[in-house]
């Protein structure tokens, strides 16, 4: 082994509380060290240079680089160890910055703390082996789950950018949610003619294929290569995708959950859905009391809804104001928590409510009651500290969102994750909001948490691109971080094979061992923790290495 | 419960019928010339026992990798030996279509190494030998979770009126009972052992295991023996655990003084990891040790400890799944968090 140690001062973020110069001089002395440097910064371009050098004149087969965190500049010493000619998998990246210098200031303590570390990282890197990129083919197609807004949006740019489109959608008819709006805030717009639009010029267009009154059998394979089942009416049908974007929406929440409610019971008591029919068939008298509640199925603990709907507020401002409109000398009072009339445009909608003599009362229902003349509610004012009991002819619940009734089905098909409410997990919440832990299956729309039309559609555009992106290449490289069995060893027991999340494993029925497919697998390290003979390792992470990353952080003194 | 009434000669004469069919062998106990052990049979059935008064190995240890084709064997074996069998059934080491497992009421044993020749053979004089004439029962024994034939494809139970009653339980075992010549019956009665016994949560502590494993000469002889310690190629195989020679010297040169010989914490502990969950506390893993460490205590204890905390008992059924293999997605990102 021909090592080389470079540890960085970062300015003087390192060097202010970690003694640089004596670690340099100190790894110079440990066997298999063929070079030890301190430098201001490593990551600069003369930093680079020094190490490019060093491994050139030197020969280095390994390079050990202590600064900040190894998800920082990653890549960066990655392709410099490349294009200097040694496999870039010969890297090791110790933090001495985040988990050292910054913790605390006493200068002993940490170099003594960044020796060890350094050391252990050494150790490690003595175990490495030269790993390759595997590169796969990509194929130029997708799979959009779910014909509603969002996903006719994404199908609409992905189809436009060339990429073979095949949409799917378990309703009869395409729309979802917002072919049943009759106006959409705030353009209040008709619904159907929103879809409409979307769906006309998604025909014009001839590489997308719909598929209506069809579900999901069957999903496998990776990213480049999914393998996908459909059930289209009875008929099945198997097609090849490169990515997914998925976009399932929601349900509406069903307010009969709650028998408080008198939901269903009482044909006075309707949701915000239910409005979007007209108001007609309610036959109201002339000078109608109407009562809008806010938050039915969102911020709700006791049925397991914490989170907030985010539509509902403008939907009961919209119904509020519908009623306003065709009955003028109509009594309209809403009960809320909170308006959050969030998106642009709403607090100044919601002041326009209050001045068309819209009353807002805070404070949610505590109680329904129905009688032969009228509906009585009854509740506590939070602001006056007061009871309230009032009566209504009319009783509109503003309904949240709750997750789509199969999701977490899907999730399992798809293997990507959900988040405690049951929305489908994005894989980082600020830095990759559209993607999911599995690589080329992207989340749009209200799948992953509620969103209004305008989000939706974004949402929709947002993850086409993204997927668009990664398609576009052509080709794609596989992380070599993934399992391999050792067939001498292997029992075939096939307890792996049942651990494996990636479905990655398969049996050898003839030599009755175990096989790891490289392009599926995630490299998640399961197996490797269940095969009790130890005949899997993960390429990359072998059991004689973290020993020995463990003994160099124990062994000094 | 519906069985059938049998005797020790209705049921060789019903193996007998059995291995009339070609490709057809079966496993129970035989004599030796001394003592009463493991038999298997190919075209006679001649001297069977259907209890066997010593312990010395755990027949499903014979079993352990058979994927023959065609080829069925019948078994008439103690609950342990059938639990270790339907273990390695679940862990793809035994065809499930080869095995015809018929468990048969255990009345306890005592250690083969310990043995003179003078044990009876009956069940009753056996229970008797056991009860009343001090003889060591086992400690496996003495605290055995299912003594009971409840087990397998079938199970031959005694009754408390010291009849012997089989009973299937699969449509292998059916299968099997259409060989014995004798009228399918309701029975009523009661059976002569009753559940297993239930014994306090094991707890130890390092300086007692210490002490205990110190005498250990890391033969991995209990490794072996172990039903359900099933790998081809053990782990402590090669010197990633167990360094030897020059990997051995340069691990001490680098680490210092160490005391001799190394790892045997490191084997037994890992080795109690890797089956605790299927052990089935036969005790085997004790009967093959040379120094008498009281390996059952610990394995026994920690496994039964470690099945209660899931619900689940090895070997009780072929489609319980194996706790560790229960794994759900959602527990990944919980160890994220």
């Amino acid at each position: 082994m021909r090592a080389g140690i470079f540890i960085c001062h970062c300015g003087h973020n390192i060097k202010h509380t970690v003694d640089v110069r004596y670690l340099s001089e100190y790894f110079k002395k440990i066997p298999g060290v063929v070079v030890s440097i301190d430098y201001a910064f490593v990551c600069s371009e003369p930093g680079q240079d020094i190490i490019k050098e060093s491994i050139e004149n030197q020969k280095l087969d390994r390079v050990v680089i202590a600064s900040c965190t190894p998800s920082l500049h990653g890549d960066l010493f990655r392709d410099l160890l490349k294009k200097s000619g040694t496999n870039p998998f010969y890297l090791k990246r110790v933090s001495i910055r985040e988990h050292c210098s910054w913790v605390g200031d006493d200068i002993e303590a940490n170099t003594e703390k960044a020796k060890r570390l350094i050391l252990s990282g050494l150790y490690a890197a003595s175990h490495y082996i030269p790993l390759e990129e595997k590169m796969v083919e990509v194929n130029k197609s997708a799979l959009v789950i779910g014909g509603g807004v969002s996903g006719l949006s994404a199908a609409l740019f992905l189809a436009r950018m060339g990429i073979k489109v095949y949409l799917i959608e378990r309703e009869k008819e395409l729309g979802g949610h917002v072919r049943l709006l009759n106006k959409v805030w705030p353009s209040m717009r008709n619904g159907k003619e929103i879809i409409r639009e979307l769906i006309d010029e998604i025909e014009r267009l001839d590489n997308v294929e719909i598929y209506t009154d069809t579900i999901i059998t069957n999903f496998e394979g990776f990213f480049g290569n999914y393998q996908v089942t459909i059930n289209n009416n009875g008929q099945e049908r198997k097609f090849i995708v490169g990515g997914v974007v998925v976009a399932t929406g929601f349900t509406p929440f069903d307010p009969s959950i709650k028998p408080e409610l008198h939901y269903k019971k009482d044909k006075r008591i309707v949701t915000t859905l239910d409005l979007e029919k007209g108001i007609e068939y309610l036959e109201l008298p002339k000078k109608p009391r109407v009562a809008i509640l806010h938050c039915i199925g969102s911020r709700d603990e006791t049925i397991g809804r914490s989170y907030c709907s985010r539509i509902c507020c403008i939907n009961s401002l919209k119904t509020a104001e519908e009623i306003k409109q065709r009955y003028p000398d109509s009594f309209v009072e809403s009960f809320y928590m909170d308006v959050r009339a969030h998106p642009r445009g709403g607090e100044e909608y919601f002041e326009s409510l209050q001045e068309k003599g819209v009353l807002f009362t805070r404070g949610n229902v505590a109680e329904i009651i129905p009688t032969d003349k009228n509906i009585i509610i009854r509740g506590e004012d939070t602001l006056l500290g007061e009871v309230y009991e009032k009566e209504f002819d009319l009783v509109v619940l503003s309904i949240g969102m709750s997750t789509a009734f199969d999701s977490r089905a899907l999730g399992q098909l798809l293997k990507i994750s959900l988040d405690k409410d049951g929305f489908f997990l994005e894989a980082h919440i600020k830095l990759r909001p559209f993607d999911t832990a599995v690589k080329g299956i992207f989340i749009a729309g209200s799948c992953s948490g509620p969103k209004d039309t305008e989000e939706s559609i974004n949402h929709g555009r947002a993850s086409a691109l993204k997927l668009f992106g990664m398609l576009n290449l052509g080709y794609a490289f596989v992380e070599p971080f993934i399992s391999y069995v050792d067939p001498k060893r292997c029992s075939g027991c096939r307890q792996c094979e049942e651990a494996c999340i990636a479905k990655a494993i398969k049996f050898d029925e003839k030599l009755r061992v175990v096989k790891v497919e490289e392009a599926a697998c995630m490299g998640c390290g399961l197996c490797n923790a269940t095969c009790p003979s130890s005949a899997i390792s993960l390429k990359g992470y072998f059991d004689s290495f973290i020993a020995d990353e463990i003994s160099g952080l124990l062994e000094i003194a | 419960m519906q069985g059938k009434r049998i005797d020790n000669e209705k049921i060789k004469a019903a193996l007998n019928r059995f291995l009339e069919k070609q490709n057809h062998i079966a496993l129970g106990f035989g004599k030796n010339s001394i003592f009463i052990t493991h038999k298997i049979y190919r075209d006679h059935v001649d001297d069977l026992f259907l209890f066997n008064p010593y312990f010395s190995i755990n027949g499903a240890t014979f079993f352990y990798r058979v994927f023959g084709k065609d080829i069925k064997a019948l078994m008439l074996l103690r609950p342990c030996e059938i639990r270790a069998m339907v273990e390695l059934i679940k862990l793809n080491q035994i065809d499930p279509e080869t095995a015809i497992m018929v468990s048969v009421d255990c009345p306890g044993a005592i250690s083969l190494k310990k043995a003179n020749a003078d044990m009876p053979h009956d069940f009753f004089e056996i229970k008797q030998a056991l009860d009343k004439n001090n003889r060591e029962l086992r400690w496996a024994c003495r605290f055995c979770r299912e003594k009971r034939a409840v087990v397998g494809d079938a199970g031959i139970r005694i009754a408390e009126d010291r009849s012997m009653w089989i009973f299937p339980y699969s449509d292998k075992g059916n299968e099997f009972l259409g060989l014995i010549d004798e009228e399918t019956i309701e029975f009523t009665g009661k059976f002569i052992l009753s559940e297993g016994v239930k014994t306090e949560p094991f707890t130890t502590d390092m300086a007692t295991f210490n002490s205990d494993f110190s005498k250990c000469i890391l033969c991995k002889n209990c490794r072996d023996m172990c039903p359900v310690c099933y790998c081809v190629d053990c782990l402590f195989a090669g010197d990633e655990y167990l360094p030897k020679g020059d990997a051995l010297i340069n691990k001490m040169l680098r680490t210092g003084t160490e005391i001799f010989p190394y790892g045997k914490e490191i084997f037994h502990m890992i080795r109690m990891y890797h089956v605790s969950q299927t052990c089935v506390g036969c005790g085997a893993c004790e009967e093959a040790c040379p120094q008498e460490i009281p390996l059952t205590k610990y394995f026994k204890g920690i496994s039964e400890r470690l099945q209660n905390l899931f619900s689940y008992m090895s070997g009780r059924d072929i489609k319980e799944v194996i706790p560790y293999l229960t794994i759900k997605e959602d527990e990944l990102n919980d160890a994220e968090d």
